[in-house]
């Protein structure tokens, strides 16, 4: 039953890497939101945790965020210029514990099942 | 008008009237905060042929524009191969039976007129026919996908 390479192809792999990282980013940018932060301190943050992302994406993302009432943002001074800076708000902090405890039960449930795979 | 001014009013085009401030002010934070790293990068302000360079490693503005427009689509990708075929299908079985009657029309004709009354009752009747058809299959499977969409 095995397929006849090893390699899958790249394009597969990317796509799959994609759906895999989409909820990732989303559950990594509310969990760094529990402190006030602006875009860019936001995309640092995951970038220090192991999590890039691009500008494009990560701006976006946000504002669906704020739209979908789990953040709370504000334009503010910061340095020579205006920001944006983001936070949880209630809704937000519920939907990421929530999240989180999904989080924990899927990650538990994959690694038990990787744990009995040939790798 | 600096090169971010020109990228801006260029994503600008693309984006719906109601959020097109708001989301230009941000892209705008956006920009400037790639630039200021790339100052802090090389340690020198960047002119303007440096930053039209940073620029142009950008999405291009169309594309930008639709991350923050995500519209739902009217038929969702799980369904559209089989929209596509029964739209496809509905499709050649009506210009099936316009071709058929108009042949058949076209064999009784007498005269250069009627048969060119028959070719624009063919172009005209199957024409409304295929709007017909598509308008009923998007509306059906726009309802099933609502259905789907509820559901999930």
């Amino acid at each position: 039953l095995r397929g006849r390479t090893a390699e899958p192809p790249r394009r597969t792999l990317d796509a799959l890497r994609q759906e895999l990282r989409r909820g990732t980013l989303v559950l990594g940018a509310l969990a760094v939101l529990n402190e006030e932060r602006h875009g860019a301190d936001v995309r640092d943050a995951l970038v220090a945790a192991g999590l890039p992302i691009d500008d494009g994406a990560l701006y976006p993302m946000l504002r669906r965020l704020e739209e979908q009432g789990l953040l709370a943002s504000e334009w503010r001074i910061d340095g020579s210029r205006k920001k944006r800076f983001y936070l949880l708000s209630p809704a937000g902090s519920a939907a990421l514990a929530e999240l989180t405890v999904d989080w924990r039960a899927q990650a538990a449930a994959v690694t038990a099942l990787l744990k009995g795979s040939t790798l | 008008m600096t090169p971010i001014d020109r990228y801006l009013e260029r994503v600008s085009f693309w984006l719906p009237a109601r959020k097109r401030a708001d989301i230009l002010a941000d892209l705008r934070g956006l920009l400037l905060d790639r630039i200021e790293a790339a100052e802090a990068a090389t340690d020198h302000p960047l002119d303007e042929d440096e930053q039209r360079r940073l620029l142009a490693t950008m999405e291009p503005p169309v594309v930008l524009a639709a991350r923050y427009v995500e519209q739902r689509p009217v038929i969702s990708g799980m369904l559209a191969f089989f929209y596509w075929r029964v739209l496809a299908l509905a499709g050649v079985v009506i210009a099936g039976i316009h071709t058929l009657i108009f042949c058949g029309e076209a064999a009784q004709a007498r005269s250069p007129a009627e048969l060119g009354l028959a070719a624009t009752d063919w172009v005209r009747g199957g024409g409304l026919a295929l709007l017909v058809a598509f308008a009923s299959v998007t509306l059906i499977f726009f309802l099933i996908d609502s259905r789907r969409r509820r559901l999930d």
